[in-house]
């Protein structure tokens, strides 16, 4: 009789099926439900799970900010192609984010290693908040201004950060050579399209 | 070959295909096309749970229905899925009993002796005494933890405790 190898099947595979559901709070191991909140902490960047104590204890505090999933697309954006030539960013696809442990604003954007990050323009910042005051109420560490001028496009979103981060790391998966190659540009579109698709979903929802 | 080996063959080839299955699925990289499958795979399960749930209340609630429920768990395709969605009628413990009274004679007489020590929902302790018997211990382990976990496939583990002190009395020979 041909024997099975380990003997306790029924165990392993109720604990195979129940992979899934078994996600724990980083904070205080309790057990969560597969859609749950996350934690980002302001001075490492790291994602963490967390029960909704624990990310209403710790969300906005001082080491912890509270992630909140957004998509948002800004129509009436203001900024004007002398005014983006000023702010110096050496590609038209960037990010921008207040950052909490660089005491400031700061840009992201793709370059050969990766991704660059780099200090934002204070002055830059200010007249762009000035321009459009929705800026303003952008949550420190965890909100980022998504801007796309690629290709003639003039496309501005306020996203989470999770957004901004994806994009880091399809950027780094794909980049080829000085100029990122084809691969990476293609990656990118998908990206694009996806957050657009996201945002039309969630615009029909609210109506 | 009779039938009811060749049933039991297609029992023991299908767990097998299902280990190397799980093996297969746990190393995809795509993470939805796994999640995807796990959870349709734990979805299917459940639904056959909750309907042999209720199939095994009525039935345990019909006259008769304890004999036929003792009738059911015989044939090991049916125990086998019992047993998978906790629905086996005797406890662990009782299970272990059953198995260990069945194997006592045969183990005595090669001069074992095996005793249930403790059962939780996840693990039994079984204590293994071994009067000059000269079989190494790793084998009659083996041997002793098959025997159990066929009637125990919803434990974790099966812990076998060697009586330490038949073993130091062995040392001291």
């Amino acid at each position: 009789m041909e024997r099975v190898e380990s003997g306790n099947w029924a165990s392993r595979l109720r604990r195979f099926v129940r992979a899934t559901e078994e996600e724990h709070c980083e904070f205080c191991s309790k057990t969560i439900d597969s859609r749950h909140a996350h934690l980002v902490e302001r001075a490492t960047r790291k994602f963490f799970c967390a029960c909704p104590q624990c990310a209403f204890l710790l969300g906005g505090g001082e080491r912890f900010a509270a992630l909140r999933a957004r998509a948002d697309a800004l129509h009436d954006f203001d900024l004007s192609d002398d005014e983006w030539e000023g702010l110096r960013i050496p590609i038209d696809l960037a990010f921008v984010f207040r950052s909490t442990p660089a005491q400031g604003p700061v840009a992201i954007y793709p370059g050969p290693a990766g991704a660059i990050e780099s200090p934002f323009a204070a002055d830059g910042w200010s007249r762009l908040i000035a321009a459009n005051p929705m800026l303003a109420h952008l949550d420190p560490d965890v909100e980022a201004l998504l801007v796309n001028r690629m290709n003639g496009a003039r496309e501005y979103y306020l996203v989470s950060i999770d957004r901004c981060y994806a994009l880091i790391g399809l950027i780094r998966k794909h980049w080829r050579g000085l100029s990122g190659g084809a691969e990476v540009w293609e990656a990118v579109r998908d990206y694009l399209t996806n957050l657009q698709d996201d945002v039309e979903t969630k615009d029909a929802v609210h109506g | 070959m009779s039938g009811e080996a060749r049933e039991s063959e297609t029992l023991e080839q299908s767990l097998a295909r299902l280990e190397k299955l799980m093996a297969t699925l746990e190393s995809i990289a795509d993470a939805t096309g796994r999640e995807t499958a796990r959870e349709l795979l734990a979805l299917v399960i459940d639904l056959h749970a909750r309907s042999l749930a209720r199939l095994s209340a009525i039935i345990a609630a019909s006259d008769d229905g304890v004999a036929l429920l003792e009738k059911i768990v015989e044939d090991r395709d049916l125990r086998a899925i019992l047993l998978l969605h906790g629905l086996h009628p005797q406890s662990v413990e009782d299970r272990l009993q059953g198995v260990i009274a069945r194997m006592q004679p045969q183990w005595s007489a090669r001069g074992l002796h095996v005793s249930l020590m403790s059962t939780s929902k996840a693990f039994a302790m079984v204590q293994l005494q071994r009067n000059g018997v000269a079989e190494p211990t790793d084998q009659l382990r083996l041997e002793i933890e098959n025997a159990l976990t066929d009637a125990a496939p919803d434990l974790d583990d099966i812990l076998i405790e060697l009586d330490m002190t038949t073993l130091y009395a062995e040392t001291a020979a």
